[in-house]
């Protein structure tokens, strides 16, 4: 019995497995796929736990990606203001009323000379030039001088000081210290930074010449079109000419601030550019010169008066330029120092006039060093004629000089003058010299 | 007599002017009698013309890039009075200055952006040339002005490619041996590309051989 049982009870239980597909084998098959499936489950929590956490890592990444851009928002914002602001401020400053500049120019140079009695020695100069304006109504300048003397101590100047009201389009009035308007070197040309050579030119200096140098009273001057072309004047009265207390000076043709013989000096300029590479000019000056008294006595005066011209070419690389100014002083009774008594001295007659022309290389080569050199010739010549102490500064003179420009007005000048003086040694002298304009 | 008729010729010149000068001065106190203009369109183009025939008669040519607008008002007023300029010329070649200097910010009287420039809708190569680059660079092409390169030369400035000239046309350039550099687009900043294709084409037909 108990067999026969076993045996219908395992057929039954085959039976049912064949019935529903459950067999030893397939359960074991199946445990191996869950195990498989269990561990690709587990594998994809883990990557899923993975990815989580490379979520929040750029989460805070991003946070603080915000975090920055909003820092840099608000330092763009900042700066933005900021440059508003002082933008503000610079468009209020450039359009103030009053508006100034320092220009000016500074001098340093070296000078060698045989002959006479000087000696060689360095000299420096600064030249201050305080532009200040009133919208462009009114400008005021002025340029000082300081230089160093033999002795050590500082010379002080003031070139020129006025006020000047552009009162139209062709004409402004000037008033105060101002560069005399006779003739183009001294107006224009005078400042180191300009000169082509490191030394003026015979006659037109402060010591003996006949130059007219500055003056101090007031003057109208201003420019005009002719056609398509341009002229200048100028027309001035001021305080004069005075005779120097040392002879051989001549005339003193600086503007001072008095009047000694109460007699004004009148003159002017005029000017054209008959091309535009091309200017001349004509002045004049009339003034009366007073006697000096010395230890005392009667003096008188005599007539001065002043007649010049002037030109320029100035074309490509060259500069070509040239000036002649004639003097004539009436004869007078004066006196020279203090322990003189006044007698008379004849009239005198000064011719003084120079020719310069000057090439810059840098029509010749593209060189950039040697396009920076420039040579440079001039001819000049001071004649007086009529009371002896007068002439002693006669002079013919060549100068012949080599310029490296830096810049537009920076330069190395080196010159070598030759001196033949008519009633004093002949010298020879080289000068280098550096000048700055600003 | 005749020095009291010179006196009297003086007093009576200075009395002319101020009676002249008078509708002008009348303009009202704390106002720019004459103030400087830059209104026309072409004022710096008249200002390149002026600086290449005036700025060098006693001086060398001052770079643009020297200073500031600011400064350059004050210093255009102050050559007006000692190099006696008339009020016109001193405005255009201030005018040129301003607009050569790169600085973008302008000094009193600056003009608003593109009213002192030339406008370059419908002017040709030959036009814009003839306005802001014959100043320096001449009618002939050779250079009017120390340093200024000669276009007619047959290994010269012309011998380079079209966008290396357009490249030094556009930002300025410094020949070798030049004393200073020409400013971008001639100082004339309202010109565009096509103006500056246009010109340096004309400056090829005119003064040398043709460059691709």
């Amino acid at each position: 019995m108990t067999g026969r049982f076993a045996t219908i009870l395992a057929a039954t239980a085959v039976a049912l497995m064949l019935l529903t597909g459950f067999s030893p084998i397939a359960v074991a098959q199946s445990n191996d796929e869950l195990l498989a499936r269990i561990e690709a489950l587990e594998q994809k929590l883990e990557n899923i736990g993975k990815a989580q956490q490379e979520l929040e890592d750029l989460k805070r990444q991003l946070f603080r990606a915000q975090e920055n851009s909003s820092q840099a928002l608000e330092k763009a914002e900042s700066a933005e203001q900021n440059a508003s602001a002082a933008m503000i401020e610079a468009q209020a400053e450039s359009n103030a009323t009053i508006q100034w500049h320092l220009a000016g120019y500074g001098t340093a140079d070296y000078t060698n000379i045989d002959g006479g009695r000087e000696t060689d020695a360095f000299a420096a100069a600064f030249n201050p030039i305080f532009l200040v304006g009133y919208g462009d109504l009114v400008t005021w300048e002025s340029e000082l001088e300081f230089s160093t003397n033999r002795d050590g101590s500082t010379k002080t100047e003031i070139e020129f000081s006025n006020l000047n009201l552009l009162a139209t389009d062709w004409l402004t009035f000037t008033a105060g210290k101002f560069l005399s308007p006779i003739g183009d070197f001294q107006a224009h040309l005078h400042p180191t930074w300009i000169n082509k050579l490191p030394f003026r030119p015979a006659g037109f200096a402060e010591d003996g010449g006949n130059e007219s140098l500055t003056e101090v009273g007031f003057m109208g001057r201003g420019a005009f079109f002719l056609g398509s072309r341009t002229a200048n004047y100028s027309i001035f009265v001021g305080n004069g000419p005075q005779l120097s207390d040392e002879a051989e000076e001549g005339v003193k043709y600086e503007g001072s601030g008095g009047d000694v013989n109460d007699n004004k000096a009148f003159g002017g300029r005029i000017g054209f550019h008959p091309l535009p590479y091309l200017s001349v000019g004509f002045s004049g000056m009339r003034s009366k010169v007073a006697g000096r008294p010395g230890s005392g006595g009667s003096v008188t005066h005599g007539d001065l008066n002043l007649q010049d011209f002037d030109f320029a070419f100035t074309r490509g690389e060259w500069d070509i330029r040239g000036e002649w100014v004639r003097s004539d002083l009436d004869p007078l009774v004066t006196a020279f120092g203090d322990d003189e008594a006044p007698a008379p001295i004849p009239g005198t007659t000064w011719n003084s006039w120079y020719a310069q022309a000057a090439y810059r290389l840098s029509g010749l080569t593209e060189n950039t060093v040697f396009g920076n050199l420039e040579p440079v010739f001039r001819y000049s010549q001071l004649n007086a004629k009529g009371f002896q102490e007068f002439k002693v500064n006669n002079e013919d003179r060549w100068t012949l000089g080599l310029n490296y420009w830096f810049g537009p007005s920076l330069v190395a000048k080196f010159a070598f003058a030759n001196r033949d003086f008519e009633f004093q040694e002949d010298q020879h002298v080289v000068r280098l010299q550096m000048s700055f304009g600003f | 007599m005749k020095a009291t008729m010179i006196k009297r010729t003086a007093i009576l010149a200075f009395v002319l002017m101020g009676v002249l000068a008078l509708p002008a001065l009348s303009a009202g106190a704390g106002q720019s009698a004459v103030p400087l203009r830059n209104t026309a369109t072409d004022a710096a183009a008249r200002g390149a013309k002026a600086w290449s025939e005036n700025c060098n008669r006693c001086h060398n040519y001052r770079n643009p890039k020297e200073t500031s607008d600011k400064n350059w008002h004050v210093i255009a007023n102050h050559m007006r009075v000692l190099a006696k300029f008339p009020g016109q010329t001193v405005s255009d070649i201030l005018a040129f200055l301003q607009a050569s200097d790169n600085s973008g910010f302008g000094g009193m009287g600056t003009p608003a952006p593109g009213s002192t420039t030339v406008p370059s809708q419908g002017l040709s190569g030959e036009e814009i040339y003839n306005q802001t680059c014959v100043a320096c660079h001449g009618g002939n092409g050779t250079g009017l002005l120390p340093g200024v390169p000669n276009f007619t030369r047959e290994n010269g400035p012309l011998a380079r490619s079209d966008d290396e000239l357009l490249l030094h046309i556009a930002n300025g350039y410094q020949s070798p041996g030049s004393p200073m550099a020409m400013p971008p687009k001639g100082g004339n900043a309202a010109l565009k590309n096509s103006d500056l294709r246009a010109v340096l084409s004309y400056i090829r037909e005119s003064f040398g051989k043709p460059q691709h």
